[in-house]
């Protein structure tokens, strides 16, 4: 592409590295750009700067925010007792759209991997733990994905919380709501089962 | 089962030919480099869904085809019903390779992936769910090495042949690898001083789990398929023939039988961490094939071990018809020609009667008369098949 203008260029290899973007789509997304009213492209560089710049770590949960605390570790009217430990911000965001957990969070930003060589001290583990020792947690939710890292991750942070008078749950592993039993596969079908409740009369 | 028909468009060397076929013995003559192989490819991919030798299926095309894609097509006649699998195989983009001459052109056209599509009575399906819609078994002259090769040969074998059978079994092997996987990883991290050795209690009891299950598979397959092996053997001038599967730990059927693991594997732990490796497991299982007592992959002769191997892929058939209650098909790719005449005409009398075989010869003459005659002749030659 010796043809292109150097910006051009230099633009388009930019957006080649976001992920999901291929070269095509960079090309798409830098000609848009070049055509677009420049306020479009100024709001975006605006954008881009503050993401840098104004996005810091909460100094309790380390979830990604403006201010520190964020606004769910400073919000009093959140049970700060429960603890939810999730692997991810976005995990934050869809608990959140439940509206069903009052507690707080504690992000760990992933999940153990001996093999990515991602270990104790890569995460928020000794964050958790540091929380933990101060004695105001009664329950941790060990929300961590349903897999071999995710589950290990969990079992990692149970061994090493030496606080005896913690309640530590997991989420339930089942079906779907709006699904069919049909679709579902063996794995979770089984835990279904297993996890089994009394049926009351409200139907839940 | 028996094939039907089958129709190869562009697949290796046939660019287009169609046969009917049906229940019976099918002889494949032909000089070498003909075809005689790539059709028993292609028969036992209906049943695998995937190539026994290609390293990359995009090497399926036939050179030179003009849409880019190859497609294999055969209809099946079941015990209970009649089935159709169709599999296409199509060049996606040649792979972007920093343009230079040191490369090859066929380099570069092989490193280009394929896209795979099945369809199961014409309806799309995941390959994964077509695996064994159809059985055939393929002897092919590589197959000695289930006898005579390294011990990941034998695993490989019956890994295959049990994914073959259960979903289930598919599904705990390939969670059984990410677990070694990440617990090897761990072992050396803990060896560098990175993690405790308190981090390996999950990936133990996981490890355990599902060592112990495919364990038990692997080793109540060869248990049934001792009977068949034994009585194959008998008839090709092997006395007591016997697959025997060697785990590499001790396990009982029992629900302490995990309890047992976790015990020797914790006797292992210092070693495992100064090696850094799963020293205990599945994946360090063998199977021996013996004689009375003495073992073919090492004091065999080379017939003998090839005998072993064919015994063992017969024995797999009839498991897998008192299984399904239909006998698989039967594709038997160049085994004659390291056996004395004596064995050929067993193997042939063995055979015979089975629902459908496929026999790839390149010395059809050296073939008794009357299994000539009483079978259906085919010539392969340059990409078409055609009867003599």
């Amino acid at each position: 592409m010796d043809n292109v203008a150097a910006p051009v260029q230099a633009m388009i290899e930019e957006f080649a590295k976001l992920p999901g973007i291929g070269p095509k789509t960079a090309q798409r997304l830098t000609f848009f750009l070049l055509r677009a009213p420049k306020d479009i492209s100024q709001r975006l560089a605006d954008a881009l700067i503050r993401l840098k710049e104004q996005v810091r770590s909460c100094s309790v949960c380390c979830n990604l925010t403006e201010t520190d605390p964020c606004s769910i570790c400073g919000n009093s009217q959140r049970d700060h007792s429960v603890v939810c430990v999730v692997e991810e911000p976005l995990d934050v965001l869809v608990i959140e759209k439940t509206g069903v957990f009052k507690g707080v969070y504690h992000i760990l930003h992933g999940a153990l991997s001996p093999v990515d060589g991602i270990g104790p001290k890569d995460l928020k583990i000794d964050e958790l733990l540091f929380r933990v020792a101060k004695g105001d947690i009664n329950e941790l939710i060990l929300a961590t994905n349903p897999n071999y890292e995710g589950d290990y991750t969990a079992a990692y942070i149970a061994s090493a919380i030496t606080v005896s008078n913690i309640k530590m749950t997991k989420l339930a592993r089942g079906l779907p709501l709006g699904g069919d039993l049909e679709y579902a596969d063996e794995g979770t079908l089984a835990r279904a089962l297993e996890g089994r409740r009394i049926f009351d009369s409200a139907g839940h | 089962m028996y094939m039907q028909r089958i129709s190869l468009l562009d697949f290796r060397n046939y660019s287009d030919i169609s046969l009917d076929l049906g229940p019976g013995c099918f002889i494949l003559a032909g000089d070498n480099a003909q075809g005689k192989s790539n059709f028993c490819e292609a028969a036992a991919m209906l049943s695998s869904m995937r190539s026994f030798r290609a390293s990359s299926e995009r090497e399926l095309i036939r050179w030179g085809s003009a849409g880019g894609f190859a497609k294999i097509q055969a209809s099946f006649q079941r015990a209970q019903d009649s089935c159709g699998v169709s599999i296409v195989i199509s060049e996606t983009k040649p792979a972007i390779l920093p343009q230079s001459a040191a490369v090859p052109l066929d380099e570069q056209l092989s490193a280009g992936s394929a896209r795979k599509k099945v369809w199961l009575n014409d309806a799309p399906k995941r390959a994964l769910d077509c695996v064994g819609a159809v059985k055939v078994i393929l002897f092919e002259p590589a197959d000695l090495d289930i006898v005579s090769g390294a011990p990941s040969i034998r695993r490989h074998f019956l890994d295959v042949t049990l994914c073959l059978q259960s979903r289930k079994y598919c599904k705990n092997l390939s969670q059984y690898q990410r677990i070694l996987t990440q617990r090897a990883a761990l072992l050396k991290r803990i060896r560098e001083g990175m993690d405790s050795a308190g981090s390996l209690t999950y990936w133990d009891e996981q490890l355990a789990l599902h060592a112990c299950a495919i364990t038990a598979e692997r080793a109540a397959f060869v248990a049934r398929c001792l009977p068949y092996a034994e009585e194959f053997g008998w008839k090709m001038g092997i006395a007591a023939l016997k697959p025997e599967y060697i785990p590499s730990f001790l396990a009982e059927d029992t629900v302490h039988g995990n309890q047992l693991f976790l015990e020797q594997l914790t006797r292992l732990r210092k070693r495992e961490i100064a090696q850094g490796v799963n020293l205990l497991g599945s994946h360090r299982d063998d199977l021996m094939f013996l004689s009375e007592t003495i073992s073919l992959g090492v004091y065999g002769s080379r017939g003998q071990q090839r005998i072993a191997a064919l015994a063992l892929k017969l024995a797999e058939l009839r498991v897998m018809e008192d299984i399904d209650g239909d006998r698989p098909i039967l594709a038997l790719d160049d085994v004659l020609s390291e056996l004395d005449t004596t064995r050929r005409k067993a193997l042939l009398n063995h055979v015979k009667n089975y629902t459908q075989v496929f026999l790839a010869t390149a010395e059809p003459e050296a073939l008794p008369d009357d299994f000539i005659q009483s079978a259906v002749r085919l010539r392969v030659s340059q990409g078409n098949i055609r009867q003599w």
